[in-house]
Formats: C-alpha cells, structure tokens, sequence
C-alpha cells in the first residue's frame, strides 16, 4: 500500500509538470494530437500505479517520450505553416454567406445534424443568417453572423463608451499581491488607507481586495473576522 | 525555441537512458548465464562442490543487481530468478543431476528471453 502511495505521489508530479511543459489549454480547445497525447499520459501513469509489478521507469520513460515529441511537433507547427497543416489540418469553410458548402462537409464527414447542433450551440437557427460558418481543426466550429443579423456595437450606434480597465486583484484570502499593487501604481499607504475606510484591522482579515486603474474598489471581508 | 532545445535534449537523454539499459541488462543477464552454464558444465563432470559455488556466485550476482532489476525489469521476472537459482544450488547441493540439468536449461533459456526482450528488434516493436 506504501508503495503504491509513493509511487502515486510521484507520478502525480509528473503529469503535472508534463501537462504543464505541454501548454496552457482548456480540454476543449485542444488539437486532436495534443487530445490524444495527454489521454496517454493519464493512462501510461495509471499502470505502474497498480501493478507493482510493473517498474515506475516504465511510465516515467514513454510519459517523457511523449512530452518531448509533443513539445517538439509544436515547436515546429509554431515555425513551419505547412508543417502544422499536416499535423493540424486546415480550417474549413463549411457555410459562406447563408450558403452550405456540401463539398466541405462531405470532406469533413460533417451531418447536418451536427452543424445544426453547433449553430444551436451558438445561438443561431437560421443557416441564411451565418455569414461565415468555419470548422476548425480542434472540431470546433466558428459561427460569424452577417452583419445585420449581429447585435450592434456602441460603434454603431455612435455612442461613446470609455474602455473599462482590468481590475487586478491585491488582497487574495489575507495575502497581499505586491506585483498587482505596484502593477496599478498604489502602494501600501493607499491599502492601510483601504482597510481603514472599511473597518479592516490588517490585510489578513480581508477575503478580496481588487481594484483597477480608475480606482474602482471590490472588498469583501473574510467571514471569520466579521 | 525556448522548449524546443529542452524537449530535444529530454528526448536524447531518454533515448540514451534506454540504450545504455539495453547494454547494461544484456551484461547482467550475460554474467549470469555465464555462471549457470560454467555451473551446469562443472555439474556434468561429476564436480558438484564447484558447481555449487558457481550457483552461490551466480545468487549473490543477481541478488547485488536487484536495486537495477527492480528499476527497469517487471519484477514478476525478476524475482522469478531469484527464487530459481537458491533452487539451483540446493539441487548442486543434493547432487540431483536429471532436475539441476532441467532447471539450469530453463533458466538460461528464460535469461535469453529477458535479453531478447530487451532488444529493439522488428518482433519485440511490432
């Protein structure tokens, strides 16, 4: 049992570092390949994880194999276009200006079932409404209304909005976050002025403090000190 | 270029890794099947006492190469070993020549297979 605890321990690390060196992408979004590769890294760690038979260098080892070829397919895909369209493929123009384009979903062996699921999926019922419906290479599919059928813009309507800066946040849970603090160009004075505007003995007592550019404020106070 | 030098030196290390492993468990599997064949000979001759000695080297060998079998071989095979060859030298021991003949053959058969297994060959890939 021991054994398998520790060997668990050590291979948890070891996906972590490997999905963390494979890059930062939801499960969604990702390239088949790159489905596939982190499939087969859960699996390869979860056998020497039960069978103490089998050595731990027997995950560790293709785990490694796979991270380095992963890394490097798309260092390469990164610098060569062709390259990534042989591993990727290419985005295919499924719908264009209301027009289903059947030779494409031939090609992609895409139903109309399923186009009319991810046109539901993006709101939209009506195809003569999509001006471009594009399948991309992780299967997703981009819809982009026609211009009249889209939700007018501020632009559009000749109203005049100011750009809403980001809030950075400067208390996380009774830490101060420095970096974001000097990042909005405060410093500690303006949060003892903060926690003192709010009844906050000191920053440990604050849950969240966040705040942007304009001085917008968001504070909430921990529960246990209220 | 930032992971691409790391990921193409990871790869080199593992693909070295597994060479030297390859070499590493063909020398181990080697010595032993050296001392089990020098041990079966001694044991055709009527030399039972060497033969025993040469089984006891060929224990202490393995059991010394154990941290390095546990590593990189199932261990289901391993120890399959460890428990043959005590079981060799009791049978030097006893003087029982039809069963240490048997068992020495099967074991170096089996230590062959290990070797082999060991080997990237188009079989063991495909």
């Amino acid at each position: 049992m021991v054994v398998s605890f520790i060997r668990t321990f050590i291979l948890y690390f070891l996906i972590i570092i490997a999905l963390r060196l494979t890059g930062k992408r939801q499960l969604g979004d990702l390239e088949p390949s790159e489905l596939v590769v982190t499939i087969m890294i859960s699996e390869l760690a979860a056998v020497p994880m039960q069978d103490y038979a089998i050595p731990i260098l027997s995950g560790i080892i293709p785990i490694l194999t796979l991270v380095s070829l992963e890394l490097i397919i798309s260092c390469i895909s990164y610098k060569s276009v062709k390259f990534r369209s042989v591993i990727c493929g290419r985005p295919a123009v499924i719908i264009k200006d209301g027009r289903i384009i059947q030779s494409e979903m031939k090609k992609a062996r895409l139903t109309l079932d399923e186009l009319t699921e991810s046109l539901r999926q993006w709101a939209v019922v009506d195809i003569k409404k999509v001006q471009y419906a594009i399948l991309e290479t992780n299967g997703q599919l981009s819809v982009i209304q026609k211009a009249e059928c889209s939700p007018p813009t501020a632009k559009d309507m000749s109203v005049h909005v100011s750009e809403d800066p980001i809030p950075a946040i400067v208390i996380n849970d009774g830490r101060l976050m420095s970096e974001n603090l000097d990042s909005l160009g405060f410093d500690r004075s303006w949060v003892r002025t903060q926690l003192k505007s709010h009844n906050a003995k000191s920053v440990k007592d604050v849950y969240l403090l966040s705040a942007d550019s304009k001085g917008n404020i968001l504070f909430e106070r921990k529960d246990s000190s209220k | 270029m930032k992971h691409l030098i790391p990921a193409v030196a990871m790869l080199l290390a593992v693909t070295f890794f597994c060479c030297i492993n390859t070499v590493c468990m063909g020398k181990v599997v080697d010595n032993t099947s050296e001392l089990i064949t020098s041990a079966l000979e001694l044991a055709e001759d009527g030399k039972w006492n060497e033969a025993q000695e040469q089984c006891s080297q060929a224990s202490d060998y393995w059991t010394s190469k154990n941290d390095y079998l546990g590593t990189v071989l199932n261990h289901n095979i391993s120890d399959k070993i460890s428990e043959c060859i005590p079981s060799l030298t009791k049978l030097a021991k006893w003087q029982e020549t039809a069963e240490f003949t048997a068992l020495a053959t099967e074991m170096l058969v089996y230590l062959e297979h290990i070797k082999e297994m060991e080997r990237p060959s188009l079989s063991n890939i495909l």
